[in-house]
C-alpha cells in the first residue's frame, strides 16, 4: 500500500522544470488566439438579452483583441497564474459559442490546468538541455500536467471506445456520415473511401480509425515510444484531413502532445522518502 | 563519527501547501474530466436522413410533391432539419408549395449508424 502511495505521490508531485514551462506556456500565447478566432462563430441558443451580448460584446473583433492581448501578457511571463486565469475567464464565453466548440474547451480546460503552474518562475526558456549544475528552477508539482496528459488520454481513449461499435468497425458509420456530413470530404463508391490513388474499404477505414485512437491513448505513456506516438498521431491527422474536416479539434489534440514530449516533468529519484 | 544521516529526496513542492488538499484538487479535477469526457465523442455515430413530401388535399388525397432544394440533400441532425423545414414552411416558397393543399406532409426517412433508411418519422406543416 505504501509503495503505491509513493508511487502515485511521485506521479502527481515530481517537480515540473521551470524552463519547460516557460515553453509551454508560451505555446499556450500562441495557440489561444488561433483556436479562439471569432470569425464565423454565432451566439449560442438562449435568452436574448444573452444573445445580444454576445453579438455586441464577446464576438466582437474587439473581444479577442483582448484575448490576443492578455495572451501576449502570459507569453512575457509576467504573474503567469493570475494573467492565466484571466486568460480563462475572457476565453470562457467564447468556449460556448456554437462551431467547433469542443476544440475551444478543450484548449481552455488545459490553460485551466496549467494555470496551477507557476510558470513564471523562468520568464524566458533556455534552448537544449540544462547544464550540469545550472540552477533548476521548480514550476510546481507534475499533477497540473497529469491533468492535461489525462485529458488527451481521455480524449482518444473515449472515441476508441465510441467507435469500437459492430456499426462503425463494419464501416456502416462511416458510409452514413459520407451521406450526410457536408465536413466529409472524400466519397464513398462501392463500400470504399475514394482517396484518388487508393479505395480503402469503409470496413478497414472503420477498424484502422478507432485502433489508432485507441493506440494513440496509450501510446504516449509509454516512455521513448512517445515520440514514435506523437509522430503517428501527426500522420492520422493528416490523413484524416483528406477524408473528414474535424475543424480545429485536430490541431487542438496535436497541441496536447507538448504535456508529453515537452521535458516538463523531471525523471524522478526513487529512493524513499524518509523523516 | 557519527553516521551520515540518509539520503532525503528534495521536497516535492505543492500548488495549495498541502500535499492532501493537493491530491483532492487533482481527484476532483479529474473526476470532472472523466465525467465531460462523453462530450468529446466525435464523428462516431451518425443518422442520415431523407426528406420527402406530400401535399394532402381537404379530401384527404395525398400528392407526392418534389422535395424543396435546402432538403434535397441527405441531412444528419433530426430536430435541427425539423426546425429548419418547419421555418421554411413559413417562407415565400413553403407558402406557395403549400398553396393547393390543406396541408403537407414531410417524411423523414432515416437509420441509425446505417444507410438502410428502415425508419420513418413524419410531420405536418403548418
Amino acid at each position: 500500500m505504501k509503495r503505491w502511495r509513493d508511487r502515485l505521490d511521485r506521479f502527481l508531485f515530481v517537480p515540473v522544470d521551470g524552463s519547460a514551462a516557460a515553453w509551454f506556456r508560451i505555446a499556450f500565447a500562441v495557440v489561444v488566439p488561433y483556436m479562439f478566432w471569432s470569425g464565423g462563430l454565432s451566439a449560442p441558443d438562449g435568452p436574448r438579452s444573452i444573445q445580444r451580448l454576445y453579438d455586441d460584446v464577446f464576438l466582437r473583433p474587439g473581444y479577442w483583441l483582448l484575448a490576443l492581448a492578455v495572451s501576449v501578457i502570459l507569453a512575457f511571463g509576467w504573474k503567469s497564474r493570475v494573467i492565466g486565469v484571466t486568460l480563462a475567464v475572457v476565453l470562457l464565453p467564447l468556449a460556448f459559442a456554437p462551431g467547433a466548440t469542443r476544440s475551444r474547451q478543450v484548449i481552455l480546460t488545459a490553460l485551466v490546468a496549467f494555470c496551477f503552474l507557476r510558470s513564471d518562475v523562468v520568464r524566458w526558456p533556455r534552448f537544449g538541455r540544462r547544464r550540469q549544475g545550472a540552477p533548476c528552477h521548480s514550476a510546481g508539482p507534475a499533477w497540473p500536467i497529469r491533468l492535461i496528459q489525462l485529458q488527451l488520454t481521455l480524449l482518444y481513449g473515449i472515441n476508441a471506445i465510441a467507435k469500437a461499435s459492430p456499426a462503425y468497425l463494419r464501416g456502416d458509420v462511416l458510409e452514413g456520415m459520407a451521406l450526410a456530413l457536408p465536413n466529409f470530404k472524400a466519397e464513398v463508391r462501392f463500400g470504399a473511401i475514394d482517396l484518388g490513388l487508393i479505395a480503402v474499404p469503409v470496413m478497414a477505414a472503420g477498424i484502422a480509425s478507432a485502433m489508432a485512437e485507441a493506440a494513440l491513448s496509450i501510446g504516449f505513456w509509454l516512455g521513448r515510444w512517445k515520440w514514435l506516438a506523437a509522430f503517428f498521431g501527426v500522420a492520422f491527422h493528416v490523413s484524416l484531413r483528406f477524408i473528414i474536416d474535424i475543424y480545429k479539434l485536430d490541431a487542438a489534440t496535436v497541441f496536447l502532445y507538448l504535456a508529453f514530449l515537452l521535458p516538463l516533468v523531471r525523471p524522478s529519484r526513487k529512493t524513499s522518502v524518509t523523516g | 563519527m557519527r553516521p551520515s544521516p540518509e539520503p532525503q529526496e528534495p521536497r516535492r513542492p505543492t500548488v495549495t501547501r498541502s500535499k492532501t488538499l493537493d491530491r483532492v484538487v487533482f481527484a476532483v479535477a479529474l473526476l470532472l474530466l472523466v465525467l465531460g469526457s462523453t462530450r468529446l465523442i466525435v464523428y462516431a455515430h451518425v443518422t442520415p436522413i431523407r426528406v420527402s413530401v406530400t401535399g394532402v388535399t381537404s379530401t384527404g388525397r395525398q400528392v407526392p410533391l418534389e422535395t424543396p432544394a435546402p432538403f434535397t440533400r441527405v441531412g444528419w441532425d433530426r430536430e435541427e432539419l425539423e426546425g429548419a423545414i418547419r421555418s421554411y414552411a413559413t417562407t415565400y416558397g413553403g407558402l406557395r408549395l403549400m398553396a393547393p393543399f390543406e396541408r403537407l406532409e414531410w417524411t423523414m426517412q432515416y437509420s441509425v449508424d446505417s444507410v438502410r433508411f428502415d425508419k420513418v418519422y413524419v410531420f405536418t406543416t403548418p
